[in-house]
Parts: C-alpha cells; sequence; structure tokens
C-alpha cells in the first residue's frame, strides 16, 4: 500500500517534469545528438570520417590557443569574482543601513546593454582614449590596451565589474539564511570576527558555493559579446576565446570541426561540473 | 474533509491546463509551412495568371519616339520622323500625316520636336526648339490648322551653370562650397562641353479633358494653359527649394510628384488635397528618389532635364483614381487616397529588373495591359514593350533558382533579368547580403548564409565575391563546373587563363565572370623602368626629386587607398607554400608602400581616419579610368588605376593622346601578370536543382550575357571581348571635371580605341595568369596594420606582428 502510494508520487512528479523535459529534449538534447553525429562526419556532404575531426581538433592549434585563454581566464576570473563578491557581500550585509542602497549600484552594470558597453570600452581604452588621455598627463607611455597582453587584463576586469553585483545578490540571499543566533551564540564564547567569518559563515555558505561558481562559469562565456563587439573575429592574441573559434569556425563552413570542439568542451564542463557536485555533495 | 480533497483536484487541473499550454506552446514552435516556400525546391504553384512581357514592333527600326498614347483604340506614336498609328495593338504601324505645317516640318527634318502630346479630338500641343535653344509651341487640331501658343514662361532658374542638387538645401549650400565635382557628358557634340544654361522651356504637355493644357517647365513650375490665349490659369509650385519633375491626372485630381513625395491637385476648385502618405512613403522609400531628396545626390542639367531622378515613371489613364508607376521593382497601381500600392507588374520575372532598362515613357491601355517605349543603356534605340495579363500563364514561373550575392552589381541584375526573359519558367530569386544600409557585417552575413546552407535552404547559385573562396573549395561546398565551362567556351571561347584562376586538380568549382587589370598609366620612359613594386617606388621617388613643387606625385595622398591600389599585383607573392604569409614579402611590400607614400608632401596627406578609408572587408572593385583622367588636372604625374571595362579604354587612351608620352601598361608589383577576379560564381553541391543552376551559370559566361560592360570586369568570353573591343566611330563626345571655383578644370576629347590598342588590351589579358589575393580577412589585416605603419601610428615590426598573429591564427583555424 505504501509502495504504491509512493510509486504514484513519482507519477505525478514525473508529470510535473514532464513538459520542460521535453523542452529540453527538443532544444538541446536531440540537437546535441546531432552535433555529436555532425562531429564523425564532413562538414557539407556529411560522410562519415570517424575521429577525423577530433584529431583535427586536437591539432589545431587555434583551438589550443582558445582552451588555453578560456581557462586561463575562468581560472582567474571565477575565483577573483566569488572572492570579491563575498567580500563585498559580506560587508554589504553588516551594513544594513548603506547595503541596500550599495546592492543597487552593484547591480548597475547588468542593466547596462552590451552595446553601450561595447562603446565604453572604445572611449577607454582606445589608442587615443580616456586611459591613454590620462597615462599621458601622468607622463606615462600610452598603452594600446586592445593590441598587447594588456587586452586580456581589459577582459578580465570587464568580467569582474559586470558579475560583481549578481554574485554579490546570491552570496547575500546565502547569508541571510544563516541564523542570527549562531553569530551571537559565537560572540557570547568569544568569538572574534575572523573567527566567527571562518568557523560559521563560510561552513554555512558552502551550499551556495556550488550554484554561484556554476552561476559565474557559465556568466563567463557571456564576456565574449563585449570582446567580439570591441575587438571583432580577430582579436588580441590574449583573448582569444573559444567562442572567436566557433564562431570563426560558423563563419567558414567548419561544421565538422566545431562540432568535434563542442562536444570535446560539453565533456569538460560537464566533469568540471561532476566533479563539484561530488565535491559538495561530500562536504 | 470535501475541502481538503478539492484542492488537490483544482491544483491538478491547473498543472494539466499549464502542462497542456507548454505543449502547445512548444509545438507551436515547429517548423511551419509559412508561404509555401521550401528552400531550394521548385516553386511550383497551381495559382495561374500573370503579367507577360512582349516586345512590339516599332514603326522604324531606328525609331526615335518622343510620346505615346492611345485614343479610340488605337495606339499613337509620335516620334522625332513622324506620327504614327496602331490599330492592332502595336503589331503593325501606318504612318499618318498631322496636317500641321510645322509639325511636318519637323518632322520632315527629324529633329527639333522637343515634346508632343495628344489631346480631346486629335488635337495636338507640341514644342518646336530651334536653333539657340529657342522653343515655340504650338496647337494642331486634326484639320491641320495650327496656332502657336505664346507662353511667357520665367528664367531658367534651376540651371545655374553650377552642379544641381536635388536637395533641399541645394540653394544654400552651392557645390563649389562643398567642395564637390563632377563630370558631365557633353554627348555628341565633339568635345565642346557647353556649360550655357538652356532657356526655360515646357517639357512636359497633357490636355485636360475641359481643353485646357497643362505644362511643366524646366524650374519645375506646373501650368494651367489656356489654349487659346496661351494665359496662365493656374501656376503651381511646390514650394521653395523644391520643384516638380513630372505629373500625372486621373479622373480629378492632378498627381504631381516633387524631391520630397508628391503633391495632389483637385482638378476642380485646383485647391491642394490632403496628403496621400502611402504615396508619399512609397517615393521617399525609393532608394533612387531618396538619393536624390536628402540632398546627398549631386547631379547636373543636361537639355534641361535633372539627370539621376531615379528610375519612376508616373503615369494614369484619366479614367478613374488610379495611379501607376512603373520602376525597377514591376508596375504598381494605388488609389488615390487608398491604403495599398498593389503591385500589378512584377518586375523580377521580366526587363523591367534589368538596372539599365529604363522607361521612357509608359500608358495603360482600354484592354488592361501597359504599353510602354523603353531603352536600354546598351544602346539598340528606344524599343515598345507590352506587359498583358495572360490568364494561363502560372502566376510565378514553375522553377525557382535561389542565387546569393553579398554584393550588387549592375552585371548581375542585368544578366538576371536577360536570362529570365528567355526562360519565362525560371524565376532567380537574389538575395544580396550587403547591399542594404549597411547594418550587417560580412561575417555576419557569412553565418547567416551557413545557417541556410545548414538548414539545407542554402542558394543554388553563390556569387563568391568577398567570401572565402578557397574554404568553401576546402570543405566540398561548390560543384564542379568544368563541363559548363567547356560547353560555354564553344560560344566564341573563354579566356581559360582566367576562368582556370581557382582550377583544382582539373576542376572548376568557382569561375570569374569578369576580371580587372590593375594598370598604371605614367610618361613611358616611367613606365619602362618600373618593373616590380621596388622599381616602382624608385621611379616615384625620382620623380619627386624631379619635381618638388608638385602637388601629389600618384594623386594617393590617403594611405588607405594607396595600399588598395598597392595590394593586388602585389598580393599573390606574400603566400607561402603552406598558405601561410611570407614575413618578408609584407615587409617589402609595407616598405615599399611607404617610400612611395613618404613622396606626397606632409602638407597633402589624408590621414584615413579623417578622409575616410577604403572597406577592408571587401574586395577590390572597379572605378573606370577616373584616376587616369584626372592625370589631366596636372596634380598628379602618375596613375593606378584598374581597367574594368572595355569602354573605360577609351578615356584612358584619350589621355594619354593628351599627356605627352604617356602610356599604361600592367602595374607591376611584387608578383606578375595579376588580375582581379570579379563576379566569381559556383553553384551549390547541395542545389536541389543542379542543371537549371548550371544552365544559368553557362548563360553567365555565353556571349550574350558578356556584352554588358558595366564596369564590374572586362569579360571572360573572347568573343564577347572581341565584339565590344570594335572601334567604334560614334564614340566622341568629351567629359570634363568642374573645380571647386565652378569652372570646368579637366576637359576632355574621347576617342575610340583603335584596333591596334584593342589587340594590345586583348594581348595584355592573355597573359594574365594570377589571381589577387580576394581573402578580405588577409587584405583587412593587411590594409589595416599597413594604414597604421604608412601613417607612422606604428613600427614595421609591430605592423608585420600584427598581420601575421592575425592572418595565422586565421590561417590556423
Amino acid at each position: 500500500m505504501m509502495k504504491q502510494k509512493r510509486i504514484k508520487g513519482e507519477n505525478t512528479g514525473l508529470l510535473f517534469l514532464l513538459p520542460s523535459l521535453l523542452g529540453v529534449c527538443g532544444f538541446v538534447l536531440l540537437p546535441f545528438l546531432d552535433v555529436v553525429r555532425r562531429s564523425f562526419t564532413s562538414a557539407v556532404s556529411e560522410e562519415w570520417v570517424g575521429f577525423q575531426n577530433y584529431a583535427a581538433v586536437f591539432q589545431n592549434h587555434a583551438f589550443s590557443l582558445a582552451c588555453r585563454n578560456t581557462l586561463r581566464f575562468s581560472l582567474i576570473c571565477i575565483p577573483a569574482l566569488l572572492l570579491l563578491s563575498l567580500l563585498v557581500g559580506v560587508f554589504l550585509q553588516r551594513e544594513k543601513l548603506v547595503g541596500g542602497l550599495l546592492k543597487t549600484a552593484f547591480l548597475l552594470p547588468m542593466a547596462i546593454p552590451v552595446a553601450s558597453i561595447a562603446l565604453m570600452w572604445r572611449v577607454l581604452f582606445d589608442g587615443s582614449g580616456i586611459l591613454n588621455g590620462m597615462l599621458e598627463k601622468l607622463g606615462a607611455a600610452p598603452v594600446d590596451w586592445m593590441n598587447s597582453p594588456a587586452a586580456f587584463w581589459v577582459l578580465v576586469g570587464s568580467y569582474l565589474w559586470k558579475n560583481l553585483g549578481y554574485d554579490i545578490v546570491l552570496w547575500m540571499a546565502g547569508l541571510s539564511s544563516i541564523p542570527d543566533g549562531i553569530y551571537e551564540a559565537a560572540r557570547i564564547d568569544g568569538a572574534g570576527e575572523w573567527t566567527v567569518f571562518r568557523r560559521i559563515t563560510l561552513p554555512c555558505l558552502l551550499p551556495a558555493l556550488f550554484t554561484i561558481t556554476v552561476l559565474s562559469f557559465l556568466n563567463s562565456f557571456k564576456v565574449f559579446r563585449e570582446a567580439y563587439l570591441v575587438a571583432g573575429d580577430y582579436p588580441h592574441d590574449s583573448m582569444y576565446l573559444l567562442q572567436h573559434l566557433f564562431n570563426n569556425w560558423f563563419r567558414d563552413l567548419s561544421f565538422d570541426k566545431m562540432a568535434a570542439g563542442a562536444v570535446l568542451v560539453c565533456l569538460v564542463i560537464l566533469a568540471l561540473i561532476l566533479l563539484m557536485q561530488h565535491g559538495w555533495e561530500k562536504e | 474533509m470535501k475541502l481538503l480533497r478539492c484542492k488537490p483536484l483544482g491544483r491538478r487541473i491547473l498543472a494539466l491546463a499549464l502542462s497542456s499550454a507548454v505543449l502547445l506552446s512548444t509545438a507551436a514552435c515547429g517548423t511551419g509551412t509559412g508561404d509555401g516556400s521550401s528552400g531550394t525546391s521548385s516553386g511550383s504553384s497551381s495559382a495561374k495568371g500573370r503579367y507577360v512581357e512582349e516586345e512590339l514592333s516599332m514603326p522604324q527600326p531606328d525609331s526615335n519616339p518622343i510620346s505615346l498614347a492611345e485614343q479610340n483604340g488605337s495606339l499613337k506614336l509620335i516620334a522625332h520622323e513622324g506620327i504614327y498609328e496602331s490599330a492592332d495593338g502595336g503589331k503593325t504601324w501606318q504612318e499618318t500625316n498631322s496636317g500641321s505645317k510645322t509639325l511636318d516640318g519637323l518632322l520632315k527634318k527629324g529633329q527639333g520636336l522637343s515634346n508632343a502630346c495628344w489631346g480631346p479630338e486629335g488635337k495636338l500641343a507640341f514644342t518646336e526648339r530651334g536653333e539657340n535653344e529657342t522653343y515655340r509651341y504650338w496647337i494642331a487640331d486634326q484639320n491641320g490648322a495650327e496656332k502657336e501658343l505664346l507662353l511667357d514662361l520665367p528664367p531658367n532658374e534651376a540651371f545655374s551653370g553650377m552642379l544641381f542638387s536635388g536637395g533641399e538645401d541645394s540653394e544654400d549650400e552651392p557645390e563649389a562650397e562643398t567642395g564637390k565635382s563632377a563630370t558631365v557628358d557633353a554627348g555628341d557634340e565633339g568635345g565642346e562641353t557647353d556649360f550655357a544654361p538652356p532657356a526655360n522651356n515646357i517639357q512636359q504637355f497633357q490636355f485636360l479633358s475641359d481643353g485646357t493644357l497643362l505644362g511643366l517647365d524646366q524650374n519645375g513650375t506646373i501650368y494651367q494653359i489656356d489654349p487659346e490665349s496661351g494665359a496662365f490659369l493656374q501656376t503651381l509650385k511646390p514650394g521653395k527649394n523644391n520643384m516638380y519633375t513630372d505629373f500625372a491626372v486621373t479622373k480629378d485630381t492632378l498627381v504631381a510628384r516633387h524631391y520630397n513625395g508628391v503633391d495632389l491637385y483637385s482638378l476642380s476648385g485646383w485647391t491642394l488635397r490632403e496628403t496621400d502618405s502611402v504615396l508619399n512613403e512609397f517615393f521617399n522609400g525609393s532608394g533612387d528618389l531618396s538619393a536624390s531628396a536628402d540632398g546627398s545626390f549631386t547631379t547636373i542639367t543636361r537639355d534641361g532635364v535633372p539627370m539621376g531622378l531615379g528610375d519612376v515613371t508616373l503615369f494614369s489613364d484619366s479614367k478613374d483614381d488610379s495611379v501607376y508607376f512603373a520602376t525597377g521593382n514591376g508596375i504598381y497601381r494605388h488609389i488615390l487616397g487608398g491604403s495599398a500600392m498593389e503591385q500589378v507588374v512584377n518586375g523580377a520575372l521580366n526587363s523591367l529588373a534589368d538596372p539599365t532598362f529604363h522607361v521612357q515613357d509608359m500608358i495603360r491601355s482600354a484592354d488592361g495591359s501597359f504599353k510602354g517605349l523603353c531603352w536600354k543603356e546598351s544602346g539598340g534605340g528606344t524599343s515598345l514593350f507590352s506587359y498583358a495579363y495572360d490568364p494561363d500563364m502560372s502566376a510565378v514561373p514553375e522553377k525557382e533558382l535561389k542565387a546569393y550575392a553579398l554584393y550588387d552589381n549592375t552585371e548581375l541584375r542585368q544578366t538576371i533579368a536577360m536570362y529570365q526573359k528567355a526562360h519565362p519558367d525560371v524565376y532567380i530569386d537574389l538575395e544580396l547580403a550587403l547591399s542594404g544600409d549597411g547594418a550587417m557585417t560580412l561575417s555576419d552575413a557569412l553565418r547567416a548564409l551557413n545557417t541556410n546552407i545548414l538548414a539545407g535552404k542554402g542558394p543554388d547559385v553563390i556569387f563568391l565575391d568577398g567570401m572565402p573562396v578557397e574554404n568553401y573549395l576546402e570543405k566540398g561546398l561548390l560543384a564542379d563546373l568544368s563541363d559548363v565551362a567547356a560547353e560555354a567556351a564553344k560560344d566564341g571561347g573563354l579566356f581559360d587563363n582566367i576562368v582556370g584562376a581557382y582550377r583544382k586538380d582539373g576542376k572548376d568549382y568557382a569561375i570569374p565572370m569578369r576580371f580587372g587589370i590593375p594598370i598604371l598609366d605614367a610618361e613611358s620612359g616611367v613606365l619602362s623602368s618600373v618593373k616590380d613594386l621596388t622599381s616602382a617606388a624608385d621611379a616615384i621617388e625620382q620623380l619627386r626629386k624631379e619635381n618638388p613643387k608638385q602637388k601629389s606625385i600618384t594623386g594617393l595622398v590617403n594611405a588607405s587607398f594607396l595600399l588598395d591600389q598597392l595590394y593586388a599585383p602585389s598580393s599573390p607573392a606574400w603566400v607561402k607554400e603552406d598558405g601561410s604569409l611570407d614575413r618578408e614579402a609584407l615587409s617589402q611590400f609595407f616598405q615599399q608602400a611607404k617610400r612611395i607614400f613618404d613622396t606626397e608632401l606632409p602638407e597633402e596627406k589624408v590621414s584615413a581616419e579623417a578622409g575616410g578609408s577604403v572597406s577592408f572587408s571587401t574586395t577590390s572593385s572597379g572605378g573606370g579610368a577616373m584616376n587616369t583622367v584626372e592625370l589631366l588636372g596636372g596634380d598628379r604625374l602618375v596613375s593606378y588605376e584598374l581597367l574594368a571595362s572595355l569602354g573605360s579604354l577609351s578615356s584612358l587612351v584619350s589621355v594619354n593622346d593628351e599627356m605627352e608620352g604617356y602610356q599604361y601598361a600592367p602595374q607591376a608589383g611584387q608578383a606578375s601578370n595579376v588580375f582581379i577576379p570579379a563576379g566569381l560564381v559556383g553553384v551549390s553541391a547541395k542545389s536541389a536543382q543542379p542543371e537549371e543552376a548550371r544552365s544559368f551559370v553557362k548563360y553567365l559566361l555565353s556571349k550574350e550575357a558578356q556584352l554588358v560592360d558595366q564596369g564590374l570586369g572586362l569579360p571572360v568570353n573572347r568573343a564577347a571581348f572581341d565584339e565590344l573591343a570594335q572601334p567604334n566611330s560614334e564614340i566622341g563626345g568629351g567629359m570634363a571635371m568642374i573645380g571647386e571655383d565652378g569652372a570646368a578644370t579637366i576637359q576632355l576629347t574621347l576617342r575610340s580605341p583603335t584596333a591596334e590598342e584593342f589587340a594590345a588590351l586583348k594581348e595584355m589579358a592573355e597573359t594574365l595568369e594570377t589571381p589577387a589575393l580576394q581573402d578580405t580577412t588577409i587584405r583587412g589585416a593587411v590594409l589595416e596594420a599597413g594604414t597604421s605603419y604608412l601613417e607612422g601610428g606604428t613600427d614595421l615590426e609591430a605592423a608585420l606582428d600584427g598581420v601575421l598573429k592575425k592572418v595565422n591564427l586565421y590561417l590556423s583555424e
């Protein structure tokens, strides 16, 4: 009797899941299966070529450069963003009066259209832009921001600036779920601010860390829009990301390499997410 | 308890409803059938009936018609050499007699009749143009009685001896102040360029049903004229800085077109009627017209006719409130006050879409068909065309070919129109990706094209100018056209050295329809010393030493434009066997280009940022021989030119006649025997209609299609080349350029090239063997970095690094 009820409950849950599951199947999984199929065929004639496309991708200099840059970008940006947003989030949580106002201010970059950000980039980082104008006034040599390794750090800065507010909000949601009583008890026991942060705040925020990390990682792909609008198909080597490569492959009709590359990237991302999930569940 | 049982049920119902909604909305996202278009599939339709074009006979093969009308079921045609009538809709013609001594005298002379129109009861109004630009106006009745109309017209204000601009600010901002210059073709006058303003005169007459006349003068004013006294009963002007360009009369409304739209006057009270927003939108949305209306289109009056007003012919049959427009897109009908502009005849299915095809006059016959006097720029005189409704013809051609090109060009449109005319069952749907307002980038366009190809909706025929041809060849997108080229070669032969430019393993996947030759025009001693880019730089530096005060040596004071001219003959030398760029060769190119650029005086140089730059994302295009013509102005000593039309050879040899000791030769660069492929065409390997597509490509290579010579390039068909390369005694007249002060600074008498000069060009064409590098990514990288280097914005190594990093990354993808 109990088993029957449980099965009935599961079926009801499935019914609720079905519409979105169908949507995901129709718009994500099935197309992705087609991508997997295409990764084993030639670009136009769709003849079976085995692992030839994968071999081509692994030997492709542009692919390795894009992977390196994307990895470097993720490894620098995501920890920096998580840390920075956490610190600001904790600060805003403590300063309740000004916190609300500042929180809105940090969210503003998300409301600015990409085209405006691209324009801002140009004004700031052009050879004769505002930044170089300031450098010249200070007696320093101008920097070719977009055509030198500095381009990578411009990209990093843009990503942090744009996503900081979003992550702050996520952290603050996590912070607000920690009962004040725990803090009060710790302080009565003589714990200092750093101990409270280390022993209470951080452990209680771990469940949120997984979600925020995944979201930050996914948001890191969006930085391509600004990079593309400012520097086009071929930016400086240091900011040539996987999205540039996929974009150019699509333009050049290289569906074969694009499909193989997409499958590889998907596998890596899936592995990363599973790894994080495993670590989180273990915790 | 009851309540508790009901609550989950309600939730379930709500959940079910929401789920259904999501499912339904998902289903709605599926591929709809739309208008039934199915990509490359044949556009067959069971719907019947459409207007079909037919070329009718003219009274004489070389008729020079002025006006066409239909009265009492007969077509009436007034030409310079006679008056003709046809009772069978234009199939046969009989010459008739007007009875008017003046008119008969003018017809006998074959000249002097300026315009004419038929009126009620056989009346005829016409203008006699006398010597010294004097005009007399006459009305004759059917019995031959004639009466001169004495019209008191104001002086010609539209022509001031300066350039005429159609924009609102034309009077406030004369062209002399804007620094523009323009050319005027002096026509048949033996090269004497006459800038004297013609006298004001009536350029269009029309009788109204009450017997009065409407006339439009050079100033763009419309008059209602009393045919007895010549008095002006009404004078209609469109407002300050504007003029009427033509008019038509419906049952009770005068429709007068001006630069900003259309004015409607009631014929009963001559009051201005409410604006017809549909009409105004139609005219303002018309590309040619808006170009002149916003003042950016600069033109000049010739024989009193403002040139370049756009090919829109306005007409009506005066029977109802309908007004008609013949345009390149077709014939449109609009009922005044209505909300629609109905396309009656689709121009894409006949000659109307041909950009060199122009409607001089058009009428609507009583049987509902349209008759038009039309002419083509390629010559052959004016012809009479009929557009009659055929109920048995399928509404749309049974076969539809999809053609795709990035850029518009006259040759393409004209040959498509010619092919469709020869194959009424085929409709070619031409998609031009980058011909619009410039919002789309080249990369965007290519991605959109690839999306369609991926979805199986790609084009059948692809014009590959500006596209990554090598990439498409490598991917197997293009079908082998070797047999098509071989077939086409039977029609007069092809320049195999050009046609085989992209041959791989004996197969032609992409065939250039045209080609351009980069040339250098200079004094023969200088020319003979130029063997390559380095010696060219030496020669130009030497010229600067010998002429320290010369304003410019090459006339290319903008680094971007200079690099553009030097790019083609050198680019093939940069590519190594593995496809990557040769740093040393590119370094040489930059250094020699800088030497040439540095011969320009610093004060004459124009930065690419301030003076504009060539488009880095497009391939080179031909531009006649205007650079060479500017040699006559003395502002330059040598001229870099792209020879892309046999017609422009006339300018070239004429300039060399004037410039003592000047000659032209293929431009020497780092590579030799280089040509610029143009109109590169391929057929998609995934085309659903490969045979039709191949048939179209074969036609593009045929002599008939290759005779079109509008500046895209020289023909690859030998027979067409030979026919166009015939000395033509009719080529004459002249060309003038007006300087900033309004005076003619350059005057050139044109002559036809001789048989020897044509033969020399053909010999030059035979030796061409290397296509210029057409890859837009490489070209863009080279021009961008090169411009910065030439202008001193970056050093040589940094410029080379910039190009090579970008290009090597591109090539490694």
